[in-house]
């Protein structure tokens, strides 16, 4: 049977283990812990990633479906130093528990890669799948609403 | 290879497929995955009077097409109401409707749209209306082997518009408490020619409100008339109570939504108003 290969963060992996969920591949095999474990049902948005440039619940992604395809988490945002949209989180202090944060991160920076500058009411759109338990909604809007506006 | 066995589960998006796998609700045999046939690959096209959706079309496309967004608004309305963008990426057209929920967003405007279902199996190929299509609660007209290819809407014709309209407790990833999808044509003078309403979250599938539809057809557009209209497609349906709302609370409001969802719908057209 073909292997399974996925390119993680710029990275080619194979021998990836079938009969797995993305999500899982990613923490488990790769050891990427950044995309959480949380309601499993495409509910809350904490394991989200970018697959192929669109922002996914990777809890519902069978390993099989991403075979071939390009993967970024929230480990292959910052280089040597933070993103920017990482920058802004941290600016407007938007990272309370910081549970949600990776899944909010992502689902950002697909919103960005695709539209540089959204309006709030497009941001709360984008960012409407993944939940803040802290409730910290309107510190991570800022944020993203600050990424996009970049340095000042 | 889906006729092959009862357990066999076809996938595309796997936004249901998947939480059921989770829980244990499925345990499928073999999945085949539908993303892997060339045929349904995602494309929104038109000819000959329809618009055809292929099977593997996630909700996301249908939202950002800017034609469909001109021509048939309730479709993009009830598209983009989805889940969150993350489900709206994977989650298909052609998964809502074979997931046969009552509560589904896109089925009601399908239906009212007049829609038609264009299936592929090993006894060849057939067609089918949503309301033949959804036969009872989570149970399609779907027999084993067989496959949604595409989705089929007709292309919108003069003086005619539509619209949906869905009623939450909250406003994003919600299930609907009642949604509504309606189209209208109408002619010059704003008598109306053609009506077609769809209903979710009243009854056990996705409901036509044939009475409401009939009353409308030959006669003038009116605030008076979307009225009665709506009156009646509230005797049509049958809710029942859950965690989101009574089933009382729900029949006094699709009334309220049906005639709204009219109104907007005449105002698209540009007739009478």
């Amino acid at each position: 049977m073909k292997q399974i290969v996925l390119t993680v963060n710029g990275r080619k992996h194979s021998s990836i283990p079938r009969e797995s969920f993305l999500l899982e591949v990613l923490r488990d095999h790769l050891e990427l812990t950044g995309s959480k474990v949380c309601c499993l049902e495409g509910e809350c948005g904490a394991c989200t990633v970018i697959m192929d440039g669109k922002s996914v619940n990777s809890c519902l992604i069978l390993a099989e479906e991403a075979d071939g395809a390009e993967i970024i988490t929230v480990e292959g945002l910052a280089d040597e130093d933070l993103s920017p949209l990482q920058g802004a989180f941290l600016d407007n202090a938007a990272a309370q528990c910081g549970f949600c944060i990776p899944g909010q991160l992502m689902a950002a920076q697909a919103l960005l890669d695709r539209n540089p500058s959204p309006s709030r009411a497009e941001v709360r759109e984008a960012l409407a799948g993944n939940l803040c338990r802290c409730a910290g909604y309107e510190q991570i809007t800022d944020a993203v609403l600050d990424a996009a506006r970049g340095p000042t | 290879m889906l006729a092959g066995s009862d357990n066999t589960h076809p996938l595309s998006g796997g936004t249901d497929l998947a939480v059921a796998m989770r829980y244990g609700r499925v345990k499928p045999g073999l999945i085949v995955d539908l993303k892997a046939i060339p045929e349904l690959a995602p494309s929104i096209e038109m000819a000959d009077g329809l618009l055809a959706i292929t099977a593997n079309t996630v909700m996301t496309d249908l939202e950002n097409d800017e034609r469909i967004g001109k021509l048939l608004p309730a479709l993009v309305e009830a598209a983009r109401v989805v889940g969150s963008v993350q489900i709206r990426n994977r989650a298909t057209l052609a998964g809502n409707l074979a997931n046969a929920s009552p509560a589904a967003d896109t089925p009601p405007v399908l239906m009212a749209l007049g829609a038609t279902i264009v299936i592929h199996g090993p006894s060849g190929i057939r067609a089918l209306s949503v309301d033949d299509f959804l036969v009872h609660y989570r149970t399609t007209a779907l027999d084993p082997g067989e496959l949604i290819v595409a989705v089929q809407i007709p292309m919108p014709a003069r003086r005619s518009s539509s619209s949906f309209l869905k009623l939450g407790v909250r406003r994003a990833m919600e299930i609907s408490v009642v949604c509504v999808g309606a189209s209208i044509e109408l002619d010059e003078d704003g008598s109306i020619v053609k009506a077609g309403l769809g209903l979710g979250s009243v009854a056990p599938v996705t409901l036509r409100p044939r009475n409401a539809e009939k009353l409308l057809v030959g006669n003038t557009a009116s605030p008076e008339l979307f009225a009665a209209a709506g009156d009646a497609a509230g005797g049509e349906c049958s809710p029942i109570d859950d965690l989101r709302a009574s089933g009382e609370y729900r029949k006094a409001m699709v009334p309220v939504l049906v005639r709204r969802a009219l109104s907007i719908a005449q105002e698209r057209s540009g007739v009478g108003v």
